[in-house]
């Protein structure tokens, strides 16, 4: 009988000393979900958040001294309407409605006769010349915005709905910053391998040659071309 | 006389021998648990520090975010206030109408939401994407978020978003690692590209028609590319609005 009871309680013992050991396991099983890529994952999202709150915080301090001058202004009287047609004109640049100019960068791509230009090689220069901090970016003189498109034809490439033969030379010019010049010169000639390299593939024949210029225009494009579609843009009146 | 195979039979069933049985059973259970733990603790000491690292960097996280949003909070106010001052201050020089001319600018600038009839696509990687078995078109590059906002353009987009990030004259699409960078933010899948247009019919068609987009859907590749047209999209406006200096600090405009 005593046997028995000792039997029973070492039995009971081990088996809730094993639930334990198997519940620990679990938890660790868990816990090693934790990985290295993971942690580094939501350090880079720290990042980029405090990155953002500094930014934002600064923002916020310019906002504040504009608006305290705005308001001064306003309170002795001296409203100072330059500096809001100054803002206005800031914005007018912004969207691409003034030709502006400045140091900059060329870039002109040709092609043999039997090839053609493709409307992917111009819109991965443009691309990049925006990554490398380009502010005002035209193709053969049509000045580029958000919406406009660079798109290929059977014989032409559309450019804010103005067509371009594509055996043609496409010139794009970029404002860049000219104490970026090595850097953004250097970036590109590595650019140029690659793509004239993929059109060797294609058995495409390019010509790619970039260079700085001191003083570079770049024209404005017009409110009335169709890359803007100011009626969907403005916001719609209520009530009316 | 008792066959094997009865005589083995037989051995299981005094109730001693299935207890002893049982009790082996349970002590090799036991050794093997132990002998495997004693193997983790080890293993498991660097495991907790990168546990520990890792809740301290999500609460540091959490905070940066919740600042993040008092920031915004705070953004939006002072944008509020300094429209109604500019209002004032326009309304005692006697110049009304050049608050709608400066709302003209900024909407044309990409600096006020836009809402209007449109479409969202969203691309995603192929669900379980596997690094060896599947292939690297089964991901999305930022090639493809270029070439869907390409086609948008070309079908008559008038504004553009990607992760309620507003595509402006100074946007750009570029790959960092595994994550896309736009407007100096980095954005993972899946991308949600919206457009606001005349048409979204058509601009949905440009997407569902495109023959590399089609190709890269097929089950063999499985990238995951959704279009959805809506009466209403909306596409934010570009969040660096109240400060336009580092895009356009280096254009002069020519005298006239």
């Amino acid at each position: 009988m005593k046997t028995k009871m000792v039997q029973y309680t070492a039995m009971t013992v081990i088996c809730m000393v094993l639930g334990i050991l198997i519940a620990l396991q679990m938890k660790n099983v868990n816990e090693n979900k934790v990985t290295a890529d993971r942690l580094e994952d939501l350090q880079y999202k720290l990042i980029d958040t405090a990155n953002k709150n500094a930014e934002l915080n600064t923002r916020n301090a310019e906002l504040y001294q504009y608006i305290s001058q705005l308001e001064n202004d306003y309170a002795q009287g001296s409203a100072s309407i330059e500096t809001i047609i100054k803002e206005k004109e800031r914005l007018a640049i912004f969207a691409g409605l003034r030709e502006v100019k400045n140091y900059g960068i060329q870039i002109d791509i040709s092609c043999s006769p039997e090839s053609l230009i493709r409307d992917s090689v111009i819109r991965t220069f443009v691309n990049d010349l925006r990554a490398l901090g380009a502010q005002a970016i035209s193709v053969n003189d049509e000045r580029l915005v958000a919406t406009s498109e660079i798109r290929a034809t059977a014989s032409s490439i559309i450019i804010n709905g103005n067509g371009y033969n594509r055996q043609g030379t496409f010139a794009i010019r970029a404002i860049t910053d000219p104490s970026k010049e090595a850097y953004i010169l250097s970036y590109l000639e590595t650019l140029k391998k690659s793509v004239l390299s993929d059109a060797t593939l294609r058995n495409d024949q390019y010509e790619i040659l970039f260079q700085p210029v001191k003083e570079l225009f770049i024209p404005a494009l017009s409110e009335d071309s169709l890359a803007f579609k100011i009626d969907l843009l403005m916001p719609k009146t209520t009530g009316q | 006389m008792k066959r094997p195979s009865q005589a083995r039979s037989g051995f299981w069933q005094t109730p001693q021998k299935r207890q002893s049985l049982f009790l082996f059973v349970l002590l090799f259970l036991f050794g093997v648990i132990v002998t495997n733990h004693v193997t983790l603790v080890n293993k498991n000491r660097e495991q907790n520090n990168l546990a520990a690292l890792y809740k301290t960097r999500q609460e540091e996280l959490d905070a940066a975010l919740a600042q993040y949003e008092s920031l915004t909070a705070e953004n939006d106010r002072l944008l509020e206030l300094k429209e109604a001052a500019i209002a004032q201050v326009l309304s005692q020089e006697g110049q009304p109408g050049l608050m709608d001319e400066l709302k003209r600018m900024q909407a044309l600038a990409g600096l006020t939401d836009v809402t209007g009839p449109g479409l969202s696509v969203t691309l995603n990687d192929k669900p379980g994407f596997d690094v060896i078995r599947d292939s690297a078109d089964a991901i999305v590059h930022d090639s493809d978020v270029r070439h869907v906002l390409e086609l948008l353009k070309s079908s008559g987009a008038a504004a553009l978003s990607v992760n309620d990030q507003r595509i402006t004259n100074a946007s750009y699409v570029f790959c960092i690692g595994p994550t896309i960078l736009c407007n100096m933010q980095r954005l993972t899948p899946p991308y949600v590209i919206r457009a606001v247009g005349q048409d979204p019919e058509t601009m949905a068609m440009s997407i569902q028609n495109d023959p590399m987009l089609s190709l890269r859907q097929t089950p063999e590749i499985g990238l995951v590319v959704l279009v959805e047209t809506s009466p209403e999209v909306t596409c934010p406006a570009f969040a660096g609005a109240d400060d336009l200096s580092p895009y356009i600090d280096k254009l002069e405009v020519p005298a006239a």
